[in-house]
C-alpha cells in the first residue's frame, strides 16, 4: 500500500510536468485548431534559458554549491519570458503567413519548426546532454528529528534514517543528505561511524547537522515545488481566461474565429498572445522539470515529453485547459503505475495506446466538448 | 619523358589507396578510426581520439617503425547505422587498410558486418560485448569482454562486499548492458548469491523514481547496473533521494566525468570495473599520464588509454605485415604478441581476444579511487 502511494506521488509529479506542457498545446489548438508540434521544443528552449541564466548570471556549475531558491526563481522567470517571446516570433514568422493555407500545411510547418529547433540546438550547443546547475538538495518530507545517541549499531532501523548537514565548499555552502539505514535494515558500523564523523566535523565548523527519520510515504521538496508551480499556473490561467478582457477575447476567438474578427477583436493579437502564454508555461516547465527536477538537459529533451503532453491534451480534451491539466496528471500517474506493476518498457506503449483508445472511443476527450454544427 | 614517368608514378602511388611513400622512402599506412565523435557517447569517442593522436605521433617517431601510420577519423554519431556508413566511407572513399573502433558495442557490431564483407580488418579498442569477435577473422579486440567483466564484479560482490542478494538493472535493447547482466547473473548465482529481480529501463529515460521505490522494497545487498553514465548518474541520484542505500556495481560504461556532475555527492560509495586506472604506479602508465596531461590539460580516462594502446597494437601489426594490404594486416593483427600497453600487454589469442587484468574502482564524490586489481 505504501509503495502504491509512493508510485502514485511520483506519477503525480511527472503528471504535473506533462500538464505544464499540455496546457499550451490545448490553448493553441483551442484558438486556431493547430497542433503545434514545436511545443516540446519550447520546453527544451526554456530549460536552456534557465541553464544559461544560472550559469552566467549566478555563476552556477554542475558541481557548484547550492544556488538557492532566488536564482532558481529568476531562472524560471527568464525561461518563461524568453520562451514566450520565441513563440511569438515563431508564430509571426511561420504560422501567421500560413494561416489561410489550411490546417495540414500548418501542421507540417509545425513539424518543420520542431525539427529545425532540435537540429539547430544540436548544432549550437552540441548534442550531448549536460548537467543543470545545482539549486538545492532534494530532501524528503515529512520527517522527524532523531537523537543521534538513540541510533545503535546492529539494531534494525525502525524507519529510513538519514543525516542532513550543511557543508562548506570553496564557493559557498551546500546541503548533503547521507543515508544511514533504510527501514528494516540493520544499522551497520561503517554507516554509524560516518554519521559520527559528520556530526563532529559539522560541530567543529559551526555547520548544522541533524539526523531524521522518515515515514514510509514521503515527497521531496523538488516534487512539492513542481506541484506548487502547477497550482500557481492553473490559478493564473483561470484568472486570465475567465476574468480579463484578453481572456474574453480568447474565448470569443476560440468559439468562432471569423465572427470574433467581425466583432472587432484583433484576432492576430489574440493568437500571438495565446502562443505567448502557452509557451511561458512550457518554458517554465522546461527549466523546472528538465532542469531542476531531472537535472539533465539536451537539445532532444523536448521530443518525448512533447509527444506525451500531446497525448495528455487529447486525453483531457484538446482545446480545454482544465482538460489538459487533468489529462497530464492522469497520464503521469497511470504511466508510473504501469512501470511499477507491469514493466517500465511498456509505459511509452501504454501512453500511445491511450491516445488510440481515446481517439476511437471518445475523440473529444475527458473534458472536451463534442463538436457541434455551427449555424 | 623520364620526368613524366616519375610524375606518373608518384601520381599512381598517391592514388593507390592506403599506402604510399612519404619523404625519404618511408612507407605510410592509412588507418581508419570509426568513433563516436558526436552524439550520446561523444565524450568516449573524443577521449579515444586524443589517446590515438598521442600514440600516433609516438609510434611514427620510433626509429624501428618502418611503416608510418596516418589515421583518418570518421564520426559515427553514436548510431549503429551511421557506424556502418562511416566504415563504408573509410574503406571505399579513403581506402584505409584497417580500422580501429568503435566504443559502443552496438556501433562496433554494425561496423563488423562491413569489415567481414569488405575484408578489411576492424580492431575494437573498447567494445566489450562478447559476440563481436565471433563475426570472423577480420574482427579483433584488444580489451577484455563482458564474460570477464560481469564475473569480475560478481565475484567482487560475493567476496569483497559479502553480498548475498542482488537486483539487476538492465538497459533493455542495449547489447552491452544485456550481455553484462547475463554474465553477472551466471557467476553470482553459481557463487551462491541470489538475484531478487531484474528491472529494465530504456535509454533516454529521465525519471527513475519507480525503479528507486521498487529497489527499496526489494532491499537487495547490491544492485548490478551495467549501463551508460548518463542514465547511471540519474538512477543513483534518484535512488539515494528515495533513501535507498545499498551500493551499485557497474562497469566501464560509467567512466565519464559527467557521471559525477549528474549524480553529485550521491555517487560516492559505488564500485565499477575498468580497463585502466590513471593512479596506477606502473612507470609506463605514469609516463603516459604525464604526457597526456601536458598535451590535453586533463587526466586520461580508460578510453584514451585504450585508444593509445590500439594505435601501438596497430603499428606493430603494420610493421610486421608481409605487404601493405588489408589481408596481410589482418594476419599480422591476429598474431600480435607481447605489445606492451598502458592497459596491460596485448597478445592475441586464437579467438582474436586478449587476456588482461581488470581494476575495480570505487566512486568518491568527484572521482574514481583505486580499490583492487583482478587477474583473469
Amino acid at each position: 500500500m505504501t509503495d502504491f502511494l509512493n508510485y502514485l506521488l511520483n506519477g503525480l509529479s511527472l503528471g504535473c510536468i506533462y500538464a505544464l506542457i499540455a496546457v499550451g498545446y490545448s490553448m493553441v489548438y483551442g484558438i486556431i485548431k493547430l497542433i503545434n508540434f514545436a511545443h516540446g521544443e519550447f520546453y527544451m528552449f526554456g530549460a536552456f534559458v534557465g541553464y544559461y541564466m544560472l550559469c552566467f548570471a549566478f555563476g552556477g556549475a554542475a558541481n557548484g554549491p547550492d544556488l538557492g531558491f532566488l536564482p532558481l526563481l529568476a531562472a524560471l522567470l527568464a525561461a518563461g519570458l524568453a520562451t514566450g517571446v520565441l513563440a511569438v516570433a515563431v508564430e509571426r514568422a511561420v504560422y501567421r503567413p500560413l494561416r489561410s493555407s489550411g490546417r495540414i500545411v500548418a501542421l507540417l510547418a509545425a513539424l518543420g519548426v520542431s525539427l529545425l529547433m532540435q537540429n539547430a540546438g544540436q548544432q549550437t550547443v552540441g548534442p550531448k546532454d549536460r548537467t543543470f546547475p545545482h539549486t538545492f538538495t532534494f530532501q524528503r518530507f515529512p520527517r522527524t528529528r532523531v537523537e543521534p545517541g538513540s541510533i545503535v549499531v546492529g539494531q534494525r532501523a525502525p524507519a529510513d534514517l538519514s543525516i542532513v548537514y550543511a557543508r562548506r565548499t570553496a564557493s559557498g555552502q551546500e546541503t548533503i543528505v547521507e543515508n544511514i539505514a533504510s527501514r528494516g535494515n540493520p544499522i551497520t558500523e561503517p554507516a554509524h561511524k560516518e554519521m559520527e564523523r559528520i556530526l563532529e566535523t559539522a560541530a567543529a565548523q559551526g555547520c548544522e547537522a541533524a539526523v531524521f527519520s522518515y515515514p514510509a510515504v514521503t515527497v521531496t521538496n523538488g516534487q512539492g515545488l513542481i506541484l506548487v508551480v502547477l497550482a500557481l499556473a492553473t490559478a493564473a490561467l483561470y484568472l486570465l481566461v475567465q476574468h480579463t478582457r484578453f481572456g474574453r477575447a480568447m474565448r470569443a476567438v476560440s468559439h468562432d474565429f471569423e465572427a470574433a474578427a467581425l466583432m472587432g477583436i484583433n484576432v492576430s493579437r489574440v493568437v500571438a498572445g495565446t502562443f505567448f502564454v502557452g509557451a511561458v508555461v512550457a518554458g517554465v516547465g522546461g527549466a523546472l522539470a528538465g532542469g531542476m527536477y531531472y537535472n539533465e538537459i539536451g537539445p532532444l529533451m523536448g521530443l518525448m515529453p512533447g509527444l506525451k503532453a500531446f497525448v495528455a491534451a487529447v486525453f483531457g480534451g484538446i482545446g480545454s485547459v482544465p482538460g489538459a491539466l487533468l489529462g497530464g496528471v492522469l497520464l503521469g500517474m497511470s504511466e508510473k503505475l504501469v512501470e511499477a506493476y507491469c514493466s517500465s518498457l511498456y509505459s511509452d506503449a501504454f501512453t500511445f495506446a491511450i491516445l488510440i483508445l481515446v481517439l476511437l472511443v471518445r475523440p473529444s476527450g475527458l473534458l472536451g466538448r463534442p463538436p457541434s454544427d455551427k449555424m | 619523358m623520364r620526368r613524366f614517368i616519375s610524375a606518373g608514378l608518384v601520381l599512381i602511388a598517391w592514388v593507390i589507396p592506403g599506402c604510399g611513400s612519404g619523404p625519404g622512402g618511408v612507407k605510410e599506412a592509412l588507418i581508419g578510426a570509426n568513433l563516436e565523435l558526436s552524439g550520446e557517447s561523444a565524450t568516449w569517442g573524443q577521449d579515444t581520439k586524443r589517446g590515438m593522436e598521442l600514440a600516433c605521433e609516438e609510434v611514427n617517431a620510433r626509429p624501428e617503425q618502418k611503416v608510418k601510420l596516418r589515421i583518418i577519423y570518421e564520426d559515427n554519431k553514436s548510431e549503429p547505422g551511421a557506424s556502418k556508413n562511416a566504415m563504408k566511407k573509410l574503406i571505399a572513399q579513403d581506402g584505409v587498410l584497417a580500422v580501429i573502433g568503435s566504443v559502443g558495442s552496438n556501433r562496433t557490431i554494425a561496423a563488423s558486418d562491413v569489415a567481414m564483407e569488405e575484408k578489411v580488418p576492424l580492431m575494437t579498442h573498447a567494445s566489450t560485448n562478447v559476440t563481436i569477435t565471433r563475426k570472423g577473422e577480420y574482427v579483433s579486440r584488444i580489451c577484455f569482454h563482458d564474460d570477464f567483466q560481469g564475473p569480475v564484479m560478481a565475484k567482487f560482490a560475493r567476496d569483497s562486499l559479502k553480498a548475498n542478494t542482488a537486483v539487476i538493472l538492465v538497459s533493455r535493447g542495449n547489447a552491452y548492458s544485456e550481455g553484462l547482466s547475463a554474465s553477472f547473473r551466471k557467476t553470482f548465482t553459481a557463487a551462491g548469491g541470489r538475484i531478487l529481480d531484474e528491472l529494465a529501463y530504456q535509454a533516454g529515460t529521465k525519471d527513475f523514481k519507480t525503479h528507486a521505490t521498487t529497489l527499496k522494497q526489494l532491499n537487495p545487498d547490491i544492485v548490478w547496473l551495467p549501463g551508460y553514465f548518463n542514465e547511471v548518474g540519474l538512477i543513483v541520484k534518484q535512488a539515494r533521494e528515495a533513501g535507498f542505500q545499498a551500493p551499485f556495481l557497474g562497469t566501464d560504461g560509467w567512466d565519464d566525468p559527467e557521471l559525477f556532475r549528474l549524480a553529485g555527492p550521491a555517487i560516492k560509495g559505488n564500485f565499477v570495473c575498468n580497463h585502466f586506472d590513471a593512479g596506477d604506479p606502473d612507470p609506463a602508465v605514469q609516463e603516459f599520464v604525464k604526457k597526456f596531461e601536458e598535451r590535453y590539460k586533463s587526466r586520461p580516462g580508460a578510453m584514451s588509454a585504450l585508444g593509445y594502446d590500439a594505435v601501438y597494437a596497430m603499428a606493430d601489426a603494420v610493421n610486421r605485415a608481409k605487404e601493405l594490404k588489408p589481408e596481410a594486416i589482418k594476419d599480422a593483427i591476429n598474431t600480435i604478441k607481447g605489445v606492451k600497453g598502458v592497459c596491460g600487454t596485448i597478445t592475441m589469442g586464437p579467438d582474436r581476444e586478449v587476456v588482461k587484468n581488470a581494476v575495480v574502482l570505487e566512486t568518491g564524490e568527484t572521482a574514481f579511487k583505486y580499490r583492487e586489481t583482478v587477474k583473469p
